[in-house]
């Protein structure tokens, strides 16, 4: 078959689960870019609004909680369709997101 | 004639040369990997997405959209910024604390935030299904050595493993 996908042998014993690699791949780029730009966006209205210390932080996480949600949405709230497991769509871009998050925050402002 | 006048007339017709076979080198469809296809499979046109050899994937009316909103809440979110700060300054003269943002850039960074968040989910791209026996993962395009694979071999006697969908 023409697409990459992972090969494995169906044996009876055995199922090994095949899904295509590349699709998954660029499923998680898909992810990141969601959100590192939700990030920034985050970091910009914590600026604009003046938020000091844990506040700043607070907002970030309840902005990632409602991406993760609306990326749930977006794969149907089912994962086993694009992802190989939950983790992937929730927890994905956290921490890396933080470090554009608080540049953003502190920054211009 | 001279050598100088040789030389940019041959010059100038390599130019040509190489500007035409761009233009049309740009149009032909684009082979599964770095190996050039066969002959056949190019006149059956059997390559599976449409793109220039130049990598750039044709967009969907959905980003299109998501890229206009995005665009449309980065605006809005930036004009908030810019009344924010001048509101920071006029409380500056009058010797006031900053405690909030006055009532409409707070509207505005609703809406801002709302748009960006819509288009934050649409624009990067859809999502692809993984399992390789869904409707949209089927393999259309055949692989790329086809010259040399022979297929009257004796496995044509065996039932075959995969339900073939046409």
């Amino acid at each position: 078959m023409g697409s990459p996908e992972k090969r494995s042998k169906d044996v009876v014993m055995r199922d090994i689960p095949t899904f295509s690699a590349e699709n998954l791949q660029k499923n998680l780029k898909v992810i990141q870019n969601s959100r590192t730009f939700l990030s920034i966006i985050a970091g910009v209205l914590a600026g604009i609004i003046g938020f000091t210390g844990l506040t700043g932080f607070v907002f970030y996480f309840v902005v990632m909680l409602i991406t993760s949600v609306g990326l749930i949405a977006k794969a149907g709230f089912s994962a086993d369709l694009y992802f190989d497991s939950w983790n992937r769509v929730l927890f994905d871009g956290f921490l890396g997101g933080l470090m554009s998050f608080v540049l953003f925050w502190t920054y211009p402002f | 004639m001279n050598y100088v006048s040789f030389s940019l007339l041959y010059i100038r017709r390599c130019a040509v040369c190489y500007y035409e076979l761009f233009n049309v080198i740009n149009y032909l469809p684009v082979p599964n990997s770095s190996r050039s296809s066969s002959i056949i499979l190019r006149t059956l046109n059997l390559v599976g997405e449409t793109k220039t050899r130049s990598g750039f994937i044709s967009y969907t009316q959905d980003m299109n959209l998501g890229f206009v909103i995005g665009v449309l809440g980065v605006l809005i979110l930036s004009h908030a910024a810019y009344s924010t700060i001048q509101y920071r300054g006029l409380l500056k003269i009058t010797e006031e604390e900053f405690s909030g943002p006055p009532l409409n850039v707070v509207l505005e960074l609703i809406v801002g935030l709302a748009l960006c968040m819509w288009a934050a989910l649409t624009f990067p791209g859809k999502f692809l299904s993984i399992h390789p026996d869904s409707d949209e993962n089927r393999a259309v395009s055949l692989p790329d050595n086809t010259d040399f694979m022979i297929f009257n071999h004796r496995g044509r006697l065996f039932p075959p493993e995969i339900t073939m969908k046409f």
